[in-house]
């Protein structure tokens, strides 16, 4: 292990950043901002160089030869403990074809996200509040990446609470009118799941060995996903037949659903939405929500691969519903960030319908296109997001109604927004449609979720109806006065914009890049999951 | 050569492309780009027109092709993603046409569009247009048809939203895309029912396999539902019935883009596309293809009859002829359709740039501010004459040779299966053509001017206006295409441009209405000496047809000089039937649109207060349990510990009492407590 540990740097560098702004007063504004902008730009950096030292050929998954920047040290060792026996806990990160997507897009969007809290207020205006603020967002990015690098169960664990820690003070205190509300839902939300979580966490602990020959209990989640390392015994091993694994999986896949947000877990989202800061809803929806589909892939898949197999129909079932009813929900909305915020629910059923498209031999469609869609509605809806903040910047409205006629007076903003609009209900030649066309395929291919299918493709008819009608509700039609002297973007603007519409360009046109990395990942978790 | 050809092909295509991002890229500053982007259409022009010929008389015979794979999903075996460019005669004569359009419309449009501050983006807009068109026709992969589809709905959006912030255009924009969204839904579909049967977008494969007797799940059944599934698409990009709403709405946008987009070249996409999946269709698809088509045609017909709108007259008019081409195609005749649809471009587009040169003349497009242009602007009228009697069908047009082969077909199917909706269809909805057509015409340039301020003003314009008329004029004379008045079939045109590569027809699916129980390929030798013997029939009756119409067209506007108004009584209500367009937005409305509505908001209310409400009632029933147990905790546990601690109080307030610290009230206690003591053990 000689090489330099990617990441760990990558992971705790915004950690170390946030214990050093501590020392730095309040009123140095532009020290804080300046140390956390060279932060995310580092990671940018670390992302770029080791997307260029990527093998593609690696798949990991459950095979940890299979890893690359491997970093694994045991952290906590204690021995003969009455019960357990050695209480092991392991220092454990890795890449593969997985986490190397969700990596990239954390690292884009934390960009994104310091760059649009630029001149961050709290909800009181009160001076030299930006300093906890980007403190917490440093913690809360070491948290993202932490979650997505982490191969160790109680790392995993702790990095999973981690995001929720800065999260729920970014929305209490920097967010709108009713952001205690928001933040307590958002907060105990998660924690309800988390502590399923965490239950069956304790159970596949208690019941897997570090191998068959060293009776070791580890929290190392590749030894989980050999059914061979379990204690014949124990609650979780598959020759116990009164074992509690279907209980562990709902568990665990409800901890994740409430993060994805999957129906009917759904209903914090667009509370948190609305009451957070713009950047805190761009990481929210950006990289937040996609820790649950992540983890499902992650975790869920590989260590109970026969409850995936019996329960795939309705875990497409709930991606049909999210789509469609997400769809309909945000047709109801009269507020513009609600609206995207359902848009949210809506993708995220995609996601879910192309990771449950599983078949035996079948092809990676589905799932490829379920990564890629995360990927991509994670540039998209931080368009989408960073939209919603610009016009209520200026404004301080966001009622759908509130507006009209835009497009005259800021036509490079609506170009933009034009752009973000038609990517996100997936136009041909922009990201999204690579990736549900993906999904759909590999979803129509798979025999017993066809009809769910069908019902699904209604969203692609209402996300153009309720996009559109955003897009003419507040940009076309006759402009009004009171919005004359609107600016258009500013240069800052063009900084978060650009590099977003240029990923969403590109990836439309050209997804190699993506897909190279996740080809024999995603293969290889085919074959974990219909073995 | 092949190469050479595919070189020419790709910059073609990617010419306009590139012309868009010359003239939307720059900032606001350089305002003349868009005359670079008019450059670039004319090298798309004259590439594209050394293609057509170079193609016809070098490579007649073949079908060029080259693909590559985009990107590959999964290992070596896994899906591949392949881009595929496709060429026959076809398509280079249609790439031609499109260029060709193209470019008057963007020379029309410097004139037209020049009071225009945003001129960049408009003929960016153009341009983008022109990319996703051409490429729509440049290839043999149904994915990228569904692709360039999109793009050119995109691009159609853009334009029909030019003028966004007028409301009508705001409306007519959104409504087109979602419009044509709901037909390619079906189209969708049909897509993923073909790729999981064949595993291919490849359209030619797809046709080898369906000529193998491989159908979608195995049953003809199956392949016909994906080809109404397929069809559902042309449908909603070529404003059929009941999908063809959006086209009259999106008139809104710029006449050049209505003349470009919604007459030559994008509202044909449908009709090409279901020409092209032509061996993908099954008897009973063809059957109803064909009744979509020829009710579009006969109801559009019936609305164009009374619209005082010049654009919306001609809009319906272009369903109309649409519905037309979809009929061709429904009887059998792929030929007739791509036919009409090429010449059809030539004369609609030329009426709707002269109904442009009338609006940028007289700031109005109510048929009753006209009146007696001709003589105002005879280059208009002229060549708008020409058109119309190219749109009804006259003798020597070229709309003359289109139709007929429309009308033979449709009867030729009527006489072998004895099923004559289909003619009677066409035959209607050509009468009502050439009756609403010189209506027009009439109104417009005839009679006293209705509005003497819009006619004083009014006169030809510049050469910009002039040329692309006086050239699509032109293109309306037989003899531009064929020496023969009379009719196109044997010519180069049928025989040589628009025959389809492989017409490889399932063995086990029987096109009996065409060929009445004859076996062999889908053209007969029955069916072609039926064809050829109602030729005669058809000429008579076509020319019946005109004559009628225009006769009753000049005998109301000419010679009882009436102006557009409703009529009493019943005849009213007709005419407002017709007028409100069968009332079907207004059916639309109350349906489909408040239908969708009322849902989103029930799915609304439902998530706040039930699927959220469970949740915060959740939350109320453990805040009232916290509360329960905080005043358990407060009155039960911390009571109990509160009395302990009382009575232990209590006891030491008496026991306080003795402790009074003198020494003898201590002996008096201590001998009481031995006396007690002693009595006790003495008394057991």
């Amino acid at each position: 292990m000689s090489q330099f540990p990617y990441l760990s740097v990558l992971t705790f560098l915004p950690l170390i950043a946030a214990l050093a702004l501590i020392f730095v007063p309040a009123e140095k504004k532009n020290s804080i901002r300046y140390t956390a902008l060279g932060v995310v730009i580092i990671q940018v950096l670390i992302t770029v160089v080791m997307w260029m030292n990527f093998n593609f050929s690696l798949a990991g998954i459950n095979d940890i030869n299979g890893y690359q920047f491997i970093e694994k040290f045991d952290w906590i060792v204690l021995t003969g403990i009455p019960l357990i026996g050695t209480f092991k806990i392991e220092y454990f990160l890795g890449l593969d074809g997985l986490s190397m997507p969700m990596v990239i897009l954390s690292s884009i969007i934390a960009f994104i996200a310091v760059i649009s809290s630029w001149n961050i207020e709290d909800s009181t205006h009160k001076p030299n509040s930006s300093k906890g603020y980007f403190i917490l967002l440093m913690i809360l990015n070491t948290g993202t990446l932490g979650v997505f690098l982490a191969l160790d169960f109680f790392m995993f664990y702790i990095f999973w609470e981690l995001v929720l820690l800065p999260m729920y003070f970014l929305i209490g205190i920097w967010g709108g009118p009713r952001r205690e509300y928001a933040a307590i839902k958002f907060f105990i939300y998660t924690l309800a799941g988390s502590v399923l979580i965490l239950l069956a966490i304790i159970g596949l602990y208690l019941s897997a060995y570090e191998s068959p020959e060293f009776k070791v209990h580890t929290f190392n989640m590749l030894n989980m996903m050999d059914a061979a390392n379990f204690k014949p015994d124990s609650v979780m091993s598959v020759l116990n037949p009164g074992n509690f694994r279907f209980l562990a999986f709902l568990g665990l896949f409800i901890g994740f659903a409430i993060k994805i947000p999957l129906f009917p877990f759904h209903t914090w989202l667009p509370d948190a939405h609305v009451e957070a800061p713009t950047p805190i809803s761009v990481v929210l929806a950006g990289v937040l929500l996609k820790m649950g589909g992540y983890a499902i892939l992650r975790i869920i898949y590989p260590i109970f691969p026969e409850q995936v197999q019996e329960w795939m129909w309705w875990i497409a079932c709930l991606g049909m519903i999210n789509i469609v009813y997400g769809a309909y929900c945000a047709l109801g909305q009269k507020d513009f960030k609600k609206l995207i915020a359902y848009s949210s629910v809506s993708h995220m059923g995609f996601v879910v319908l192309g990771i449950a498209a599983l078949a035996k031999g079948g092809s990676t469609l589905g799932l490829t296109g379920g990564v890629l869609q995360m990927f991509n509605h994670g540039t998209v809806t931080a368009m989408l997001f960073l939209i919603v903040g610009v016009i209520y910047e200026r404004t301080h409205k966001r009622g759908l109604d509130d507006f009209g006629g835009l497009s005259v007076q800021m036509p490079m903003y609506t170009g933009i927004v034009t752009l973000a609009f038609f990517a996100a209900f997936g136009l041909p030649g922009l990201s999204s449609f690579v990736s549900e066309l993906m999904i759909f395929i590999g979803a129509f291919s798979t025999e017993s979720i066809r009809t769910l299918t069908i019902i699904s493709a209604i969203g692609i008819v209402m996300g153009a109806v309720y996009m559109l009608r955003a897009l003419q509700k507040i940009f076309l039609g006759k402009p009004r006065e009171e919005y004359n002297d609107l600016k258009d973007l500013t240069l800052r603007e063009y900084i978060m914009f650009v590099p977003l519409a240029i990923i969403v360009i590109i990836f439309g046109i050209y997804p190699t890049p993506m897909l190279e990395i996740m080809n024999s990942s995603m293969t290889t978790l085919l074959d974990a999951v219909m073995k | 050569m092949n190469t050479q050809l595919t070189i020419f092909q790709v910059l073609i295509v990617l010419l306009p492309l590139f012309g868009f991002l010359v003239a939307i890229l720059p900032p606001k500053s350089y305002k003349k780009m868009y005359i670079a982007e008019v450059g670039i259409m004319f090298i798309t022009l004259v590439l594209s027109a050394v293609l057509f010929f170079m193609k016809i008389f070098s490579l007649p015979d073949e079908t060029i092709r080259s693909t590559f794979t985009l990107f590959t999903v999964g290992g070596s075996d896994g899906f591949n993603f392949i881009v595929d460019l496709t060429m026959d005669n076809m398509t280079v004569a249609l790439l031609f046409m499109v260029s060709l359009i193209s470019f008057l419309v963007h020379f029309f449009s410097l004139e037209y569009m020049s009071h225009e501050p945003l001129k960049n983006r408009y003929f960016g807009y153009l341009g983008l247009f022109t990319f996703s068109m051409l490429g729509l026709l440049s290839t043999g992969s149904i994915i990228f048809i569904y692709i360039f589809w999109e793009l050119v709905g995109l691009s159609s959006y853009l334009l029909i939203g030019f003028w966004g912030f007028k409301d009508e255009a705001a409306s007519a924009c959104s409504k087109a895309f979602i419009t044509n969204r709901v037909g390619d839904f079906g189209f969708f579909l049909g897509i993923l029912m073909l790729f999981i049967t064949y595993n291919s977008f490849d359209l030619f494969f797809i046709f080898d396999q369906i000529g193998a007797g491989k159908f979608p799940l195995g049953s003809e059944m199956w392949l016909t539902v994906t080809g109404l599934l397929l069809f559902a698409g042309a449908v909603g990009k070529s404003a059929q019935f009941p999908l063809h709403v959006w086209l009259p709405d999106a008139m809104a946008g710029p006449t050049p883009v209505s003349a470009l987009i919604h007459a030559a070249t994008m509202v044909a996409a449908g009709v090409y596309m279901i020409v092209r999946l032509f061996p993908l269709f099954t008897e009973t698809s063809f059957l109803i293809i064909g009744f979509i088509g020829g009710f579009s045609a006969l109801m559009a017909a019936t609305i164009a009859l009374t619209q005082i709108d010049i654009k919306k007259i001609l809009a319906y008019s272009t369903v109309s002829q649409l519905g037309l081409m979809v009929l061709a195609v429904g009887v059998g005749a792929y030929h007739a359709a791509i036919i009409h649809l090429l010449f059809h471009a030539f004369f609609k587009a030329g009426l709707f740039l002269g109904s442009g040169a009338i609006i940028h003349a007289t700031h109005s497009q109510d048929i009753n501010d006209m009146g007696g242009l001709r003589k105002k602007m005879p280059v208009t009228f002229y060549t708008t004459v020409i058109y119309s009697l190219a749109l009804v069908g006259f003798p020597l047009t070229i709309g003359f040779l289109s139709k007929e082969m429309i009308l033979t077909s449709s009867i030729t199917l009527g006489s072998l299966s004895g099923n004559y909706i289909y003619f009677i269809f066409a035959v209607l909805t050509s009468t009502l053509t050439s009756f609403y057509i010189f209506r027009y015409v009439f109104l417009i340039f005839f009679g006293e001017p209705r509005n003497h301020h819009a006619y004083e003003h009014a006169h030809d314009f510049n050469i910009f206006i002039k040329l692309p008329l006086i050239v699509l004029a032109a293109l309306c004379f037989f003899f531009i295409f064929t020496f023969n008045p009379i009719t196109l079939h044997g010519t180069w045109l049928t025989d040589l441009i628009f025959r389809l590569p492989k017409i490889l027809l399932p063995d086990n699916v029987t096109y009996s209405f065409l060929t009445n129980g004859a076996e062999g390929s889908i053209y007969s030798e029955v069916y072609a000496h039926t064809m050829h013997a109602s030729e005669i029939v058809v000429t008579i009756i076509s020319l019946l047809i005109i004559s009628g119409g225009i006769g009753t067209a000049w005998y109301m506007y000419m010679k009882k000089k009436l102006v557009p108004k409703v009529p009493e009584g019943f005849l009213g209500k007709a005419y407002m039937f017709s007028q409100k367009a069968w009332y079907i937005n207004e059916l639309y409305d109350v349906t489909v649109i408040k239908g969708t509505m009322l849902f989103a908001t029930l799915m609304t209310i439902i998530d706040k207060y039930l699927v959220d409400g469970i949740i915060n009632l959740g939350a109320k029933i453990t805040m009232i349990l916290g509360r329960f147990s905080a005043g358990f905790d407060k009155y039960v546990v911390d009571g109990f510990v509160n009395l302990v601690a009382w009575i232990n109080g209590l006891i030491s307030m008496i026991l306080r009492k003795f402790q009074t610290g003198k020494v003898q009230t201590y002996l008096t206690l201590v001998m009481v407590f031995i006396v007690f003591f002693v009595m006790y053990i003495f008394s057991n």
